[in-house]
């Protein structure tokens, strides 16, 4: 620390400096720890100087306040992380429903014209087990009544088994979703698993 | 801090058009100065003038997001704030934890501070409401009269508690306090009359210039240097 910026700091604590100067040294202040200090023990020599009660000078507030807004400042974002992570694996569920759907829905045309729709499709169909663990793509049955939530989706799975075509399990093992996270598995296992940091930008 | 620079700028002359340039803060404030200095003397004034405009300085630098302008302001005051604190809340670990929650909650409260008094004054009105805060939600009766500011700021020793101060920190304290003032009293005599100019009679550069004759820019030095000498003198104490 050179003798220059410390006389300014000097300056500084006693409102002598000019509008640019000042500016300029608080600057420096923001990441120069030890001038930060310079400037604490100017300021207790003051009050000791003037009598000014000047409890404990061993007393470190500054970093201890610093710290706790902080963490403070830390914590919000921690809760929101951690509220966006309980969720994640439901958003990804339900954007792998929705573009599952919408390739069934670009499909079905061609596959099938005499269905009248994709819960009449035939056989073959493979039974969802019950008590599928964690999130899973919605089942397809009744996507033409209206929209339907994942969490009512996910009651009506872990409720009981549950029959899905074979063609609509392949489009739902191959459906990569928006937010980072590949749909895969077969017949009994449907989970998400994040995609390589590699991939990550290619969405 | 325009107004305190206006008003800077009429006691020093160094506008003729004196009293119709300032509004009625500004009188406020002039009488206020004329009452402090009675004898026509304006250093003190000016003194704290100064000091408030830093502090208007760094306020204005925490509203805009920059946090560490409030480290500035807490490793100026902490002691000042916790010799208050200690008077209501005397045990030594606990006035920490109060005066700690007080600069926070002034933290918080900084984006509303419109600087209509002096930001020392503010955060002693809130370092004074947490304290008795503290003591209530510790089923303790808060003291019935108020420290009073000026009490708090001015008198001697008015914070020291020495019953419940440990004695490591009574020691260390008055050791400092000796240091400082064997320091001072050790300058060389241009040095310490810049530097006590400044720092108990509250003048300006300008004013320190015109009493010692010299350049403004041998002022600031001296009184730098002063402040450097004294610094190299209580680092090892306070840094341990």
């Amino acid at each position: 620390m050179s003798e220059d910026i410390k006389e300014q700091l000097s300056a500084l604590m006693d409102g002598e400096l000019s509008r640019d100067e000042r500016a300029f040294l608080l600057r420096r202040l923001d990441h120069d720890a030890e001038l930060r200090a310079t400037w604490a023990r100017f300021h207790l020599a003051r009050d000791m100087l003037t009598h000014r009660p000047g409890a404990a000078p061993m007393v470190d507030l500054a970093d201890r306040v610093m710290a706790a807004l902080a963490a403070e400042a830390a914590a919000p974002q921690a809760q929101a992380t951690a509220r966006a992570s309980r969720w994640r694996p439901w958003l990804g569920a339900a954007i792998a429903a929705s573009v599952a759907l919408v390739a069934v829905l670009s499909i079905a045309p061609r596959g099938g014209l005499e269905s009248p729709s994709l819960a009449e499709a035939p056989a073959p169909r493979v039974a969802l087990p019950a008590g599928v663990p964690g999130p899973i793509a919605p089942s397809l049955n009744g996507f033409g009544n209206g929209v339907q939530t994942v969490s009512a989706e996910r009651s009506r799975i872990l409720s009981g088994p549950e029959s899905i075509s074979e063609e609509q399990l392949m489009l739902l093992r191959h459906a990569q979703v928006s937010d980072g996270t590949w749909v895969v598995g077969g017949a009994n296992h449907v989970y998400t698993t994040p995609v390589a940091s590699g991939t990550e930008n290619q969405q | 801090m325009q107004d305190f620079e206006k008003l800077g700028a009429f006691y020093l002359g160094k506008t003729d058009q004196g009293l119709l340039l300032l509004d009625s803060k500004d009188l406020v404030t002039h009488a206020v100065c004329v009452g402090m200095t009675g004898s026509g003397k304006t250093g003190l004034c000016l003194g704290l003038l100064e000091e408030a405009a830093i502090d208007a300085a760094l306020v204005e630098r925490v509203q805009a997001g920059d946090r560490m302008a409030f480290d500035l302001l807490v490793r100026k005051y902490q002691h000042r704030i916790i010799a208050l604190v200690q008077r209501f809340v005397p045990n030594w670990h606990e006035a920490q934890d109060v005066s700690q929650e007080a600069f926070i909650k002034a933290f918080r409260a900084l984006p509303n501070f419109r600087g209509d008094s002096a930001f020392f004054t503010w955060l002693y009105k809130i370092a004074v409401n947490t304290a008795k805060n503290f003591l209530v939600s510790q089923s303790r009766r808060p003291p019935l009269d108020d420290v009073m500011m000026d009490d708090a700021v001015q008198r001697e020793g008015a914070g020291r508690m020495h019953d419940n101060a440990t004695p490591e920190n009574e020691f260390l304290r008055e050791e400092v306090e000796r240091t400082v003032l064997s320091a001072v009293a050790d300058l060389p005599e241009e040095i310490r009359s810049a530097l006590t100019l400044r720092e108990i009679d509250g003048l300006s550069y300008e004013e320190i210039a015109q009493i010692m004759n010299c350049p403004i820019g041998t002022v600031r030095s001296r009184i730098f240097r002063g402040r450097e000498a004294v610094d190299r003198k209580i680092r090892p104490l306070v840094e341990g």
